[in-house]
């Protein structure tokens, strides 16, 4: 996987610089605040901000695990960081600030610069930030030194206490990642970094051990990726995601040849198939649209299969034919 | 090699170890002066440095200067954290640039975890309190950073979140754990090097007195217990075998009394306060303290007091109490003083 070129980005942080100045607070292009009125101004472009952007930012829960999101548009599409998901086609909660959850799944990731991509699934009209920005090349404006804003569920959701600001700079912008002085703990992963015109400019990544090292994946890095994350592709090889193996992926079920198909034998508990309600006596008759010709055929296609896979069952019990999706688990 | 963090729970540690080798690209980066918290940004609160350089008074345990506090009388009266007080054998007090080593603890109040000192003082600055302790989350805030001798520097930041309550277990403890399956208040266990174990109380003891009331169950113990700081002998009295017994049992904090793992977070968060939690009310700042650098007065751009820094919770929350409530706390301890 080629990352972003270097040549773009250079090409890119010299065009922007020019083409959104009207935008910009002037208070990024002083070298420190000088005044009150300099203070002020800083405080002032946040507050504009800041309730809009708190409306579209999220919890998002898997299992144990939680982390943040931003919601980009109005049919629910969220970034995040690639560990936050930690795979494609997952299922995991969407909360939004006042408390109500959706059901979501994780679309595409990209394990190399930690950005991830999911879909909330539900048909309501939601609140969400615009990431095209008002810039000719459709990237936020950012440089060393521009005042930042930081939305995360620090620690995980709390409903009294809502999602965290926290106000910092960039201190160094990289291909990959950007670094802030907004300072992020455990819980604010895959929570959105804004400028202070209200674009989204970078998801929270990770933390070094220093207060100022907190580290974040720039936009263009989402853009650069964009259709491979939407289609749900797994981007890389990691660190930030492990791909998982084919063969890994398991249903809970023994089964016995018999004529026209597989008859179930034993129905693990727990386990997705059980999960979807296939019972002992039922007889299996194909997988994902192909039939089954036999255990050793079953067990051949299982091998291509990893955890999180989704697959097509058809059976019939008592004479009637039906079927069932599901994603396969690790054993 | 630089150690970083995953920070959505979900990464081992393995993986995150790799990630810090990343190429960073050749922009040069914001020198620390220029930081929100640098040398060169704090300048610009050089009216709100005059405010804190009056109205905070730096504590000392002998020359070693642990906690801050707020300056609230021209006589000398100073609200500190009362649970870093615990343990400090030789209190002294800065207020401007003058030290005092005669220090008394006028009264304590266990639930916000606030204490009155008092030194023989005269005429010195108490802190302006702000006609509403309300600010809307993203006003600035400043506080105390470092000091040295003489000059107090500051620590800035934003109102970060919903001021609200902040729950807890009690800070303090006795050291027993009771029988699990009912609601009774019949001791399980003795923890080895506790009050509870130095008092003589054993396996099977039903504890019926906490300082002097009744107890029932063990809700109605915590509450007792938070009227009380660790450190402190409280009366109790305990049946054994159908026979009522008395004893002074010490408290501890938790902290001491049990060892429990550190989270991931806070095995990130360095230097919070001991205790951090169980709070009626709190602000809560992004301001970057140190467990050292809290007890201080928080103030708008004004130089008002908008409140008491009251916990280093973690690497990203700092809690202060809100001058609203700081000053009834403050009126309750000042009849005790009176």
């Amino acid at each position: 996987m080629r990352l972003l070129g270097k040549l773009t980005v250079c090409m890119w942080i010299a065009t922007l610089a020019a083409s959104s100045a009207a935008e910009r607070l002037y208070v990024n292009d002083k070298k420190v605040p000088e005044s009150r009125e300099d203070l002020m101004a800083i405080q002032t472009s946040l507050q504009k901000h800041l309730a809009e952007a708190r409306q579209a930012t999220v919890c998002i829960k898997m299992g144990q695990g939680s982390g943040t999101g931003v919601i980009v548009s109005e049919t629910g599409l969220v970034l995040t960081a690639a560990h936050v998901i930690s795979g494609v086609q997952k299922d995991m909660k969407v909360i939004m600030e006042d408390g109500t959850e959706y059901e979501a799944k994780s679309l595409g990731l990209n394990s190399e610069n930690d950005a991830g991509m999911l879909k909330i699934l539900s048909d309501e009209k939601f609140p969400f930030i615009n990431y095209e920005a008002k810039s000719d090349d459709g990237r936020p404006a950012t440089r060393v030194g521009d005042w930042v804003f930081a939305l995360g569920h620090s620690g995980g959701f709390d409903k009294e206490r809502g999602s965290v600001v926290r106000l910092g700079r960039l201190i160094k912008v990289a291909e990959t990642t950007v670094h802030s002085d907004c300072v992020l703990i455990g819980g604010d992963s895959g929570g959105p970094l804004f400028d202070m015109s209200g674009e989204l400019v970078a998801i929270h990544s990770r933390v070094g051990r220093r207060l100022a090292q907190n580290m974040h994946v720039p936009l263009q890095v989402f853009h650069a990726y964009w259709e491979m994350l939407e289609k749900g592709e797994f981007i890389g090889d990691g660190p930030f995601a492990k791909k998982p193996k084919p063969g890994t992926g398991f249903m809970g079920l023994a089964v016995k040849d018999v004529d026209g198909g597989l008859e179930v034998t034993q129905v693990e508990p727990d386990y997705p198939a059980a999960d979807a309600g296939i019972e002992v006596g039922d007889v299996l008759t194909s997988l994902n649209a192909m039939p089954l010709k036999s255990k050793e055929d079953l067990r051949a296609r299982m091998k291509k299969f990893a955890e999180g896979d989704r697959v097509l069952l058809e059976f019939s019990r008592d004479g009637k034919v039906k079927s069932v999706g599901f994603n396969l688990v690790k054993r | 090699m630089k150690r970083t963090f995953g920070l959505g729970g979900l990464v081992s540690m393995g993986m995150l170890l790799s990630c810090s080798q990343m190429l960073i690209w050749a922009q040069p980066s914001l020198p620390s002066d220029e930081r929100t918290n640098g040398k060169e940004v704090r300048a610009a609160f050089s009216e709100q440095c005059a405010a804190i350089q009056k109205c905070s008074a730096v504590i000392y345990d002998g020359w070693r200067n642990f906690n801050y506090g707020i300056v609230v009388s021209e006589d000398g009266y100073i609200l500190v954290k009362a649970s870093e007080l615990e343990q400090r054998t030789d209190l002294a007090v800065r207020i401007g640039e003058t030290k005092y080593t005669e220090v008394k603890v006028v009264a304590t109040d266990p639930h916000w975890d606030v204490a009155l000192l008092k030194v023989d003082a005269d005429g010195v600055s108490p802190v302006v309190w702000a006609e509403s302790s309300d600010l809307p989350q993203g006003s600035w805030v400043v506080a105390n950073g470092a000091s040295s001798r003489s000059l107090r520097r500051v620590n800035v930041g934003i109102i970060s979140a919903e001021s609200r309550e902040v729950k807890g277990r009690a800070p303090a403890v006795i050291g027993v754990t009771f029988k699990p399956d009912k609601d009774s208040l019949e001791i399980h266990v003795v923890s080895p090097d506790t009050g509870a174990e130095k008092a003589g109380l054993k396996a099977g003891d039903i504890i019926k007195k906490f300082g002097g009331d009744e107890v029932t169950t063990r809700d109605s113990l915590i509450d007792r217990i938070r009227d009380f700081m660790a450190g402190e002998k409280v009366p109790i009295e305990f049946e054994r075998d159908g026979e009522l017994l008395k004893a002074d049992v010490e408290l501890m904090p938790r902290d001491k009394a049990y060892k429990e793992r550190k989270s991931r977070n806070d095995q990130m968060s360095g230097d919070y306060s001991k205790r951090r939690d169980s709070f009626p009310r709190v602000l809560q700042t992004d301001i970057p303290f140190s467990a050292r650098t809290i007890g201080g007065p928080l103030l708008n751009l004004d130089g008002e007091c908008v409140g008491m820094n009251i916990a280093r919770a973690n690497r990203a929350e700092s809690f202060a109490i809100p001058a609203k409530e700081l000053r009834e706390v403050l009126k309750k301890l000042m009849k005790t003083a009176r």
